[in-house]
């Protein structure tokens, strides 16, 4: 079936799969997922840094893909999975908001001198994998880590990161620079132990 | 260290992890049918729409080709025939004869030699059956056309129609202007008392319908029914049908008992209960069993044929379905068409 064999980037199949999914059609739904599904976990991994609790963000996501794919607007290529990031970006961090108790320890403001953020070693940086990356994004704090997916992979200003987590605009850049920060100083530590083996 | 060096370096950082836009994770495998089971019923509007307008397409042709059928079946072009043989017969006392159709207007003598005539044409397969279709009264005499119709024979369902213990009693009376009048209300009153009571001697209908309801887009049956009571009959059949998301066929068997509740003139009301089994054949191999609940309104064209609506509930009792998540009550509507026998 056509469907099934539909690829990111072909429009014309892109286009038919969300005209079926708002139809209901389950097939279509199923070739959604299978297209991209992998790379939407990524996205809840990132989010909330543990594999199985990505799962199910996953699934919450899809559920709310499937449930609001009327509101989407055809807009070029790309923009399905656009849509669809926001859509699971937004279950994620609805989801650790929700969990007040530790999200009020690790959003708290802190007013800290920023420390620099420098990658020692930009080439070997380069050559780390996919998943060591995600997984350095999956040690941040909580409240870093927020900021940090907002910041960089949501493109949003810390106004609209203020807004979305409940603090000020400082804080909000205060906690993106100590999040590169503890990202370089990790992918520092990384690469000097991988060169000692 | 100035702020456009710290700038940079931090973008560093970005521009790093700008990798990870397109980074893929591999995922549990069982994780579609979690997120199939969970997802939540859709609301077709635009589906709906092209449904109705199927169901009607399709009720259309059924009733376009039903009437086809009927108006065609060889035991109306026979009695045609037998007509115009019997009305162009020579016959001695033949005064006035007119034939318009479809009913006939005529008066012509008694001619017992033109129903023997047709009997001896008979074979095994067909079956005689004797009407008086209209007397008038003349000056000098009484007259009679006897018209006899050949209807093919199905177990016992010539019997409604006449028997040849009526044509030999309507036979025996013609000569006889007196009795012959007699015989001729009385016919009139049997033939009414027949048309009245034809419901309760039909003992078989066949079916064809299209419907739809919540779960499927569109469900086309045949059925069949058998009379077992006075008003009660035993209903079954197939039914096929299409998922509403239109990727799964399956084949029913509907088992149901049908009460007739009244008769308003041509119009019949009727309830009907009972149960279906489905069978998907396409896209999956679940089962669902479903309670069936309905009341139905049927339009009596004549004894043979009438058209019905049918507003239907179904409550599923066992939902084995991997692809579809049906709800457990759907209303539906379905019509056809119904041949009496």
């Amino acid at each position: 079936m056509k469907l099934i064999h539909a690829k990111q980037g072909d429009l014309t199949d892109e286009e038919t799969l969300v005209k079926q999914c708002r139809a209901g059609n389950n097939m279509a739904r199923k070739s959604l997922y299978l297209v991209y599904s992998k790379r939407l976990l990524a996205v809840c991994y990132r989010y909330c840094g543990n594999l199985d609790l990505a799962q199910d963000l996953l699934h919450d996501g899809f559920i709310k893909v499937f449930t609001t794919i009327g509101k989407f607007e055809w807009r070029g290529k790309g923009s399905l999975e656009l849509w669809m990031k926001s859509v699971v970006a937004h279950v994620c961090y609805d989801y650790l908001l929700a969990q007040k108790a530790k999200n009020e320890v690790e959003l708290k403001e802190d007013n800290d001198a920023v420390d620099e953020a420098t990658l020692e070693d930009e080439s070997m940086a380069a050559q780390l994998t996919e998943r060591q990356l995600l997984d350095f994004v999956a040690e941040l704090p909580e409240g870093y880590r927020m900021v940090f997916n907002l910041y960089v992979f949501e493109k949003k200003t810390h106004k609209e990161i203020a807004e979305i987590l409940g603090i000020n605009e400082h804080s909000s850049t205060s906690q993106l620079h100590r999040a590169k920060y503890i990202l370089s100083k990790k992918i520092n530590e990384f690469i000097k132990h991988e060169a000692k083996k | 260290m100035n702020l456009s060096n710290m700038k940079q370096k931090n973008d560093q950082i970005s521009n790093l992890f700008s990798r990870l836009d397109h980074a893929e994770m591999p995922l549990k495998k069982d994780l579609w049918s979690e997120i199939e089971k969970d997802l939540p019923a859709t609301h077709h509007y635009h589906v709906a729409y092209y449904k109705w307008i199927s169901v009607a397409a399709a009720s259309i042709i059924i009733i376009g080709v039903s009437a086809l059928l009927y108006l065609n079946k060889p035991s109306n072009i026979v009695s045609v025939n037998r007509v115009a043989q019997n009305v162009s017969a020579p016959s001695k006392a033949c005064t006035h004869l007119s034939y318009t159709s479809p009913s006939l207007n005529a008066t012509s003598s008694p001619k017992h030699h033109d129903l023997m005539a047709c009997e001896s044409a008979n074979n095994k397969s067909f079956k005689h059956i004797n009407k008086v279709i209209k007397s008038t009264e003349d000056k000098d005499s009484i007259v009679h056309v006897t018209i006899t119709f050949n209807q093919y024979e199905y177990g016992h369902i010539i019997s409604r129609r006449g028997n040849d213990h009526n044509i030999m009693n309507q036979n025996a009376s013609y000569g006889n202007n007196d009795s012959a009048a007699q015989n001729s209300a009385q016919n009139d009153k049997e033939e009414t008392a027949l048309n009245n009571n034809s419901s309760s001697d039909d003992n078989w209908a066949l079916t064809a319908s299209a419907g739809t309801n919540r779960d499927e887009n569109i469900i086309y049956g045949v059925g069949i029914e058998k009379k077992i009571a006075n008003k009660l009959s035993l209903v079954s059949g197939a039914t096929y049908a299409t998922s509403k998301n239109g990727d799964r066929q399956l084949i029913g068997i509907p088992l149901k008992l049908k009460y007739d509740l009244c008769n308003i003139n041509k119009i019949q009301l009727y309830a009907e209960g009972g149960a279906r089994v489905e069978q998907c054949v396409h896209n999956g191999d679940n089962t669902n069993v479903s309670l069936l609940a309905s009341l139905g309104a049927q339009y009596n064209f004549n004894r043979d044929l009438a058209l019905y609506v049918e507003p239907e509930l179904k409550y599923n009792i066992d939902n084995r379905s991997t692809t579809d998540k049906l709800h457990s009550f759907s209303g539906g509507l379905s019509c056809g068409v119904r041949f009496i026998y």
